[in-house]
């Protein structure tokens, strides 16, 4: 691994080694994201407590590996006497779906604003770029409690909001490619044999972009869930009895001097899937990255 | 099309590029006045240094380029004010080929699916010319139809290139230095090949190369830039042979070997272009 990772950072080369190596890594990384992308979906048919149910008398019980744990709750309950467990495993479902909502819905509105703006130039350029410049001059907590507050908290209006907050990377870094692209000499043979706009956007600038806007993607389905933990930290995320694990990281955080599994296990559920993530999304931009591109 | 206008003409065009705003850089007059007419069926070279606007100058005739002043004929029509279908049509009277062969492909399109989409874009036309014969016209044979740009080498990337150009049946092909990313050998293929489409297509060729001795051995006419004008312009022979302007002076002592022998180059030697190469 540690030899595998330093021939990686040595020969940042296009050779067939490297390539080799990267698929390798790409593996690697993803397997851990697929192993709990396949435990979240069975949740249901897995033993597990009822996410919801509440026993106050077993309020607050520690995880298994301290006294007093038992194994009706391996990982202890919370304020409430809830399984944590099941509220973890149930929980990832709704951060995933969010988390994934929102980086689809980002993802193509900045990026096709991003290839449209850097294909066109002039004034629709100069409008789009100064829009993502506003957007990412704004600090995103300001502007999402403004949005939450104004439209009431719903799944639809979270996960807007959230694709409100990172449409404007995609929509940079996209718009950069698609300068350099327009200069390359197919495009302006394409447009010599009289191809429109649109088409060169979609048929050719969209399919050399494509694998930028992926590992941007993958690295903002963690930003995604970091953020939406953080807006239900605050409240504003996902309405109780619904779980996410940024709800239960401020519903636990009272306790946190008698009880702090309650809050050390969803955060380290969050640590442990955005690291993954970033992990997987750097193993993916070592194969795309447009330095190192090669034609396939 | 009657056959005295000329195919390509351009008077007085100029292009300039300027920044807006506050600490913007003085503008640049890439293209300063330049004039100029392309005959059916000739040869002829751009030459001057790199920065002279030779580029600039080509893309601008091709009408992919910013114009900022000056007027253009394609066939005897002027394209100020034409509709915009009228102007995508007179478009492809003039087709470009570029110096880097790979980069004139999509990284991600078959060769077949290249051509086909092109043929697409005019759905009212039916002179097509089959794939196969198409790739014979360049020299290449058909199993590189499915092939990825990737896959090609750069003598045959820049062939499909050509082939993509000539698919449309344009009138004036633009090769802005077609053959300074190839190697020697297969410069002169290349070279050739131009040499014979002229023959059996009748297409004119504006040739754009810093390398005089190539000029020398295909063009007609010849017209050199330096710092965005045409500084001389004439028969390549005359030109050669009695130039008046110092910097075309300059330029011939730049030749390395200025004992031209056309067969050096390997044009006009007897070698087919339309060899196959795989």
């Amino acid at each position: 691994m540690l030899g595998r990772m330093l021939t990686g950072a040595v020969s940042a080369d296009r050779t067939t080694k490297g390539f080799a190596a990267r698929n390798s890594s790409l593996w690697v990384m993803g397997l851990p994201l697929v192993l709990l992308g396949l435990i979240v979906l069975a949740a249901p048919l897995l033993p597990l407590a009822d996410p919801g149910l509440q026993d106050l008398r077993g309020r607050l019980i520690p995880p298994i590996f301290l006294e007093g744990g038992t194994w009706e709750h391996p990982l202890g309950t919370d304020q409430l006497g809830r399984d944590l467990l099941a509220r973890i495993i149930y929980g990832g479902r709704l951060t995933f779906v969010i988390a994934i909502a929102a980086v689809l819905v980002g993802s193509v509105f900045g990026t096709l604003l991003g290839m449209i703006a850097g294909y066109r130039r002039g004034w629709v350029d100069t409008v789009i770029a100064r829009i993502v410049d506003a957007q990412l001059a704004l600090p995103f907590i300001l502007l999402a409690i403004a949005i939450i507050v104004s439209r009431g908290r719903s799944l639809a209006v979270l996960v807007a909001v959230l694709a409100i907050i990172s449409w404007a990377q995609y929509a940079r870094v996209i718009r950069a490619e698609a300068l350099s692209l327009r200069e390359r000499p197919f495009i302006l043979g394409l447009r010599a044999a009289g191809a429109s706009s649109m088409r060169i956007i979609l048929r050719h600038i969209f399919p050399n972009v494509g694998g930028t806007v992926l590992v941007l993607a993958t690295l903002e389905v963690g930003t995604m869930i970091l953020a939406e933990s953080a807006l239900s930290f605050l409240g504003l995320g996902v309405v109780s009895p619904d779980i996410s694990w940024g709800g239960m990281l401020a519903g636990g955080r009272e306790f946190i001097q008698d009880a702090w599994w309650v809050v050390a296990f969803p955060g380290i559920a969050i640590t442990f899937v955005v690291l993954s993530i970033n992990l997987l999304g750097d193993a993916l931009r070592a194969r795309y990255d447009p330095r190192k591109r090669t034609y396939l | 099309m009657t056959a005295t206008e000329p195919v390509l003409q351009i008077e007085d065009l100029r292009v300039v590029f300027s920044e807006r705003g506050v600490g913007k850089r003085p503008d640049v007059v890439a293209v300063d006045g330049v004039s100029m007419s392309i005959e059916a069926g000739e040869i002829v070279g751009l030459v001057g240094e790199s920065g002279s606007g030779k580029t600039t100058l080509a893309l601008a005739t091709a009408l992919l380029g910013r114009i900022t002043d000056g007027r253009i004929w394609l066939a005897g029509e002027s394209i100020v004010g034409i509709s915009r279908s009228r102007m995508r049509r007179l478009r492809s009277l003039i087709q470009v080929v570029f110096q880097d062969p790979h980069g004139s492909l999509d990284p991600r399109q078959t060769v077949r699916k290249g051509l086909s989409e092109l043929r697409s874009l005019h759905p009212d036309r039916t002179d097509w010319v089959t794939d196969v014969d198409l790739l014979g016209k360049v020299g290449l044979i058909e199993d590189l139809l499915d092939h990825l740009p990737h896959e090609l080498s750069g003598g045959q990337a820049q062939r499909v290139s050509i082939a993509r150009a000539l698919l449309l049946r344009p009138s004036l092909l633009v090769a802005d230095e077609p053959t300074s990313a190839l190697d020697v050998s297969v410069q002169a293929q290349i070279l050739n090949l131009l040499l014979q489409l002229r023959e059996s297509e009748q297409i004119a060729v504006l040739l754009i190369s810093h390398d005089l001795s190539v000029v020398r051995n295909l063009c007609d006419r010849v017209y050199v830039m330096k710092d965005g004008r045409v500084v001389e312009a004439g028969i390549t022979e005359d030109l050669l042979a009695s130039p008046s302007h110092p910097y075309t002076r300059e330029l011939i002592a730049a030749i390395p070997g200025k004992d031209w022998d056309r067969s050096t180059l390997g044009v006009a030697s007897g070698q087919s272009a339309g060899e196959v190469t795989r």
